[in-house]
């Protein structure tokens, strides 16, 4: 009997040390769910701050925005780059001198050509040399005056790039006129902007005040709370460190231990003890071949997974390439039915022609004949016809001998 | 033959060609200098005159590595407000004198070059113009380094430099406030992490 009493002692120890661990953990966790509470609570809090500091600096600047002095987008891109220079240009003096003389030699020659040609000489050196002269001298004075040319275009493009050069200065003059009016607006928009930054300093500094003193109001409730569960805590680790029945570090299966007690299927504590750790051992043990088991299972459905991709990407590849064969074998069929379509037009053209050749030809054969019998029969009808040649009588429509009889 | 070219052209041509030597002859950086580019300059007539003279000039010694963009805006600054100016490069030849006028020395750096863009020139040449680092006109307070007129009183050439710059290198000024004014209310006032990161020290060693 006494050794039931013990054992029922022992087993109502064993609860009440699992009862006050559970009491324990319990308190941990609302010291956690504190820490976090206060953390988030900064956090959010700060976020708060920003966005209405953000709307405070957004609605002001907005104001000053509208004061800024308005300046229109100007471009400033120049209209054309100043025309390039022309390439190898001497004295444009001699360039002339040279085209207008060798021009002079031209006219020369072709005014003693004209004479020549006029008069019917046959004077061939003559007329040799004032062709040569003509074309030679034009041909020179043409290469002469091409830099004169050169510079005289080079001219006419530097007279285009003036204007619109002075255009843009114009529009220069204009853009500095606005600029020097805006000047004087900007000292007011510098007031108005300066004003707006002390105001949202001065906003952000009582704003910030404001949150830290919160903030350390929050932080004070907190740490009340906090305290109490501290003592709470305290109190219960008193008592478990009173409880000596099991060894502190077997208190965590206290509520194991007390239950193999009570089922009897452990009749001394020692057994329980050992029965409790053997059981957890095996706890352990089936929970991680659970787990183990279970990341292969994750692997094998993602290897299926992959491979059902892959399947279904090899699979739409294939229909893909088929479906572009049938399409590519239909437009061969279409085009080579075209292709006989053309060449049959072709041919039935070509016959065509060919008929049309033959006709011309049996027409021109026909009239060959009939041109032959007139010939012949207006030979028979000249007094001279005997006379004539063989190849005379052969032309004797154009014969200009025929002499009726 | 030569009878395609006018007679009067050719004329006109022999009669001008000392003129049209002289102009076709290019026209190096240092003529800017002489005394036959003064006369140029003064009879620019207009800003838009001086702008294209200025222009020409920065053109040549940028060596063409800087965008014509921001040359043809830095040259209407220069003609608009730092020519005539009180500056003391504020005559010519010295307002494009790269040894004299901070903004004409960032075309011969080719820091102009370095900015991809024309709000960054306009960083750089605010900057040229205090001779302070590029990268403060950057920072959320860059507007402090801008100068300000009291109202009443007469506008002094840095002031007008300075607006000309920002109103002539900001391309989007009708939508949001061009650099210099660009204001966060949270980065404007957030403490520096320098000076943090000396109070951690300090802490430490406390520690």
């Amino acid at each position: 009997m006494s050794n039931e009493l013990n054992r029922q002692q022992v087993i109502a120890e064993l609860e009440r040390t699992q009862s006050l661990l559970d009491k324990l953990g319990e308190i941990n966790r609302k010291s956690q769910a504190l820490v976090e509470e206060r953390n988030e609570g900064d956090g959010v809090a700060t976020e708060a701050l920003v966005k209405e500091m953000k709307r405070f600096q957004k609605a002001k600047q907005k104001i000053v925005q509208e004061k800024l002095p308005h300046v229109a987008k100007t471009d400033f891109s120049f209209p054309c780059e100043r025309p390039k220079n022309p390439e190898d240009v001497g004295d444009p003096a001699k360039d002339i001198m040279k085209g207008v003389v060798s021009s002079v030699l031209a006219v020369a020659g072709l005014a003693f050509w004209l004479i020549l040609l006029i008069t019917g000489s046959k004077a061939w050196g003559l007329i040799f040399l004032s062709v040569a002269c003509m074309l030679g001298f034009g041909i020179f004075s043409l290469v002469a005056m091409i830099p004169v040319r050169n510079i005289l275009a080079w001219e006419q493009l530097c007279g285009e790039w003036e204007e619109k050069k002075s255009l843009w200065e114009k529009k220069m003059d204009d853009v500095a006129r606005r600029n020097e009016k805006n000047l004087e607006s900007f000292r007011d928009f510098d007031v108005l902007y300066l004003n707006m930054v002390k105001e949202c300093d001065a906003f952000y500094v009582e704003s910030t005040n404001n949150l830290i003193e919160e903030r350390e109001k929050a932080r004070q409730e907190i740490l009340k709370r906090f305290d109490v569960l501290k003592e709470q805590g305290d109190a219960l680790v008193k008592e478990l460190d009173g409880i000596t029945v099991i060894h502190a570090d077997l208190f965590e299966h206290a509520g194991l231990i007390a239950t193999l007690l009570k089922t009897g299927r452990a009749d001394t504590l020692k057994e329980a003890i050992n029965l409790a750790l053997e059981e957890v051992r095996k706890d352990e043990e089936e929970r991680q071949r659970r787990e183990e088991a279970r990341a292969r299972a994750e692997i094998l459905e993602e290897q299926a997974t992959e491979n059902r991709l892959y399947n279904e990407a090899m699979q739409r590849a294939a229909e893909n390439q088929a479906r572009a064969m049938r399409e590519h074998h239909a437009e061969m069929e279409r085009a080579a039915r075209e292709q006989a379509k053309a060449a049959e037009l072709q041919a039935q053209a070509a016959a065509a022609a060919n008929k049309l050749a033959q006709d011309q030809a049996r027409a021109a054969q026909v009239r060959a004949r009939s041109a032959e019998y007139e010939a012949r029969e207006k030979c028979r009808g000249c007094v001279n016809s005997t006379k004539c040649s063989f190849a005379a009588r052969q032309n004797s429509l154009s014969c200009g001998a025929y002499k009726p009889r | 033959m030569g009878f395609f070219v006018s007679p009067v052209k050719m004329l006109w041509l022999a009669k001008n060609r000392a003129d049209i030597a002289h102009r076709l002859k290019p026209r190096e950086k240092d003529w800017y200098f002489t005394k036959e580019g003064v006369d140029a300059y003064r009879k620019a007539n207009g800003v838009g005159a001086k702008t294209y003279h200025f222009y020409e000039y920065l053109k040549k010694l940028s060596g063409s590595t800087i965008e014509s963009a921001a040359l043809l805006r830095l040259a209407f600054v220069l003609a608009h407000t730092v020519e005539g100016s009180a500056m003391e490069y504020g005559r010519y030849p010295d307002v494009i004198d790269p040894n004299k006028n901070p903004l004409v020395m960032c075309v011969q750096n080719r820091e102009l070059s370095y900015a991809h863009d024309l709000e960054n020139c306009c960083r750089l040449l605010l900057a040229a113009l205090h001779e302070e680092k590029s990268d403060v006109y950057s920072q959320s307070r860059g507007y402090e380094r801008l100068n300000y007129c009291e109202p009443g009183a007469p506008l002094s050439d840095v002031y007008r430099i300075e607006r000309a710059i920002i109103t002539v290198f900001s391309t989007q000024l009708q939508d949001e406030l061009p650099p210099p004014y660009l204001y966060d209310i949270v980065q404007s006032n957030a403490p520096d992490e320098e000076e943090d990161e000396d109070e951690e020290w300090e802490e430490d060693e406390d520690e």
